[in-house]
């Protein structure tokens, strides 16, 4: 009798300690995804860092052996407004300047509209975008009106609900057409890399 | 939705047409980033300061020597170093090579004229030029130039400018004026007319002489003719004579430019940039030709190309490229052709000694 007492002891105590949870457990399903922006949401952000001028381009497709053209500094202010969680349209106005090796300095002011998207990987957010518009162009006595294209990426780690901060990547593709000589025509060719501040209201 | 996306679409169109349409770019500079592809480093370090001014440079064998409050000479290869005046501190804004010599005029720190001194290119020891006139004290000297056999020194004496000439630098004779305007001013150049004609010219301020035998320089006249060159009151610049060219050159300070063939003389129109005329200075002509090429300076706008020496403004290339800022909108006193060495130097105000070298069919220039 003690012997069955004790078998039975065991075999409650070994069903006691049987994962039964696992054979009974249903497969979890993932959190519902959290939209973060609306219609109508605004944001703003700031940006500065580093300007890298990369190669001009005739419109033959000749490359240039030089910018002739140093390091400089960039930066922007944006506006934004959310169409839903994913696209923000919004108007952006950068600057920029770069020494030259006869140390002259290159400034360029685009005033662009944006498209963005962006995907959310909590708390992370990754807008692609791409940016259009009127570029400003002096160096010395010499002021152009160029077009630009700026496409774009950006990795933003979002502090809290209002506040994101990261870094921008940024193409900036400028024609300079020249109808007096084509042969002085060229393209520019720049990337800008910053730091970025954003405010989402 | 698609009232937050349709005024963002209408504004980048806008930008975008913009861009094409307006327009603050100045056509007869390059392209932005045409000139900046072009681009060469400007400094090439010789041991002048970039923004000193330079009044003359001239050479003698393989040295050169540069009037630049001090005076200064270099090697071909070398860099500048100073030569000693012939009294502690003094100035020197004046220097020409003749007969063999270097001749130099110097100030004192103080302002008082320390006349004029000659020496051997090397070694440097100077001698007083023996000349009641010349040396005497307080006397500057303010110009020399060789033309032909002789060499022209213009004085400041007393407020009073004079001129002398000599063929040997020992005996020393004034050029005197039948007829010279009661209101003096710097004699700024002197010149002969060459092979068309057989006199020779001096610009005193506002005022052109003539001194019709070109032997002797010592009768000049205020220049009578109807077609006398007009300078509006202003100083004229300077007097070129090219042989390819058959012409004798006249620039003034009101944006003209004159020329001589012999027997009269033609005008240019005046050049204007941004409303302001441009104060035409020194001239150079550039090697080659018949029609030879030639340049002339500005005080504050750089150079201006002459195609085949026309004066037609219309012709007139401003130079260099406007990326050298510096020598763009620089004052230039004089230039220098070394043609030994296809070496071009311009003398400025305010913006040093810059050297251009002929490279695959253009003027490079750079800073010394």
């Amino acid at each position: 009798m003690r012997s069955n007492l004790f078998k039975c002891a065991g075999l409650i105590l070994l069903l006691l300690l049987f994962p039964f949870h696992l054979i009974f457990s249903q497969e979890e399903k993932p959190p519902a995804p959290v939209s973060i922006y609306s219609l109508g949401q605004q944001s703003l952000s700031i940006s500065a860092g580093l300007f890298v001028p990369l190669f001009f381009m005739s419109f033959d497709g000749t490359l240039s052996d030089s910018t002739n053209l140093y390091l400089g500094g960039s930066g922007s202010l944006q506006w934004g407004v959310h169409l839903d969680n994913h696209w923000l349209v919004g108007v952006e106005v950068a600057g920029m300047f770069s020494p030259s090796v006869q140390k002259n300095i290159l400034y360029m002011l685009p005033i662009t509209v944006k498209g963005a998207y962006s995907f959310h990987v909590f708390p992370f957010e990754f807008p692609v975008f791409l940016g259009m518009g009127l570029d400003i162009v002096k160096y010395r006595d010499q002021t152009h009106l160029n077009f630009i294209l700026k496409p774009g990426f950006s990795s933003i780690w979002k502090y809290n609900v209002s506040w994101g901060f990261g870094l921008n990547a940024v193409y900036w593709w400028v024609p300079q057409p020249w109808s007096a000589d084509p042969q002085k025509a060229r393209m520019g060719n720049f990337l800008d890399i910053t730091l970025m501040a954003q405010y989402n209201f | 939705m698609k009232r937050y996306v349709w005024p963002f679409i209408l504004i980048s169109l806008g930008l975008g047409l913009a861009s094409f349409t307006l327009s603050c770019t100045d056509p007869a500079l390059d392209p932005i980033f045409y000139a900046l592809e072009k681009e060469l480093p400007l400094e090439d370090d010789k041991g002048l300061a970039d923004d000193i001014a330079v009044q003359r440079i001239a050479k003698t064998g393989a040295s050169y020597f540069l009037a630049a409050n001090s005076l200064y000479t270099r090697t071909e290869a070398g860099t500048w170093s100073r030569i000693e005046p012939p009294e502690a501190g003094a100035l020197c804004n004046s220097v020409e090579i003749f007969a063999g010599q270097i001749v130099a005029g110097f100030v004192r720190e103080n302002g008082t004229g320390l006349g004029l001194w000659q020496s051997s290119p090397s070694p440097i020891s100077w001698t007083a030029i023996s000349n009641a006139n010349i040396n005497a004290v307080g006397v500057q000297i303010v110009m020399l130039k060789a033309v032909g056999t002789n060499l022209f020194i213009s004085t400041l004496n007393g407020g009073n400018y004079d001129l002398y000439y000599t063929i040997n630098l020992s005996a020393f004779s004034n050029a005197n004026w039948v007829n010279r305007s009661t209101s003096y001013g710097p004699i700024s150049d002197v010149a002969d007319d060459g092979t068309i004609g057989t006199s020779y010219w001096v610009t005193q301020g506002p005022y052109l002489y003539q001194d019709t035998d070109d032997t002797t320089p010592d009768a000049f006249v205020e220049y009578p003719g109807a077609d006398k060159p007009a300078s509006e009151g202003k100083p004229f610049g300077g007097l070129f004579y090219s042989a390819a060219n058959t012409a004798l050159y006249l620039s003034s300070g009101n944006g003209k430019l004159f020329s001589w063939n012999g027997s009269s003389w033609t005008a240019s129109d005046q050049l204007k940039i941004d409303s302001k005329v441009v104060p035409f200075s020194a001239f150079l002509e550039l090697p080659g030709g018949p029609p030879s090429d030639m340049i002339v300076g500005s005080k504050g706008y750089g150079y201006f190309q002459m195609p085949g020496g026309s004066i037609t403004t219309s012709g007139l290339v401003r130079s260099p490229s406007y990326n050298i800022s510096a020598l763009y909108n620089g004052a230039i006193n004089s230039f220098f052709l070394d043609a030994a060495l296809n070496q071009l130097f311009a003398c400025t105000s305010g913006a040093g000694l810059w050297r251009a070298d002929y490279v695959s069919g253009a003027w490079q220039w750079k800073q010394e």
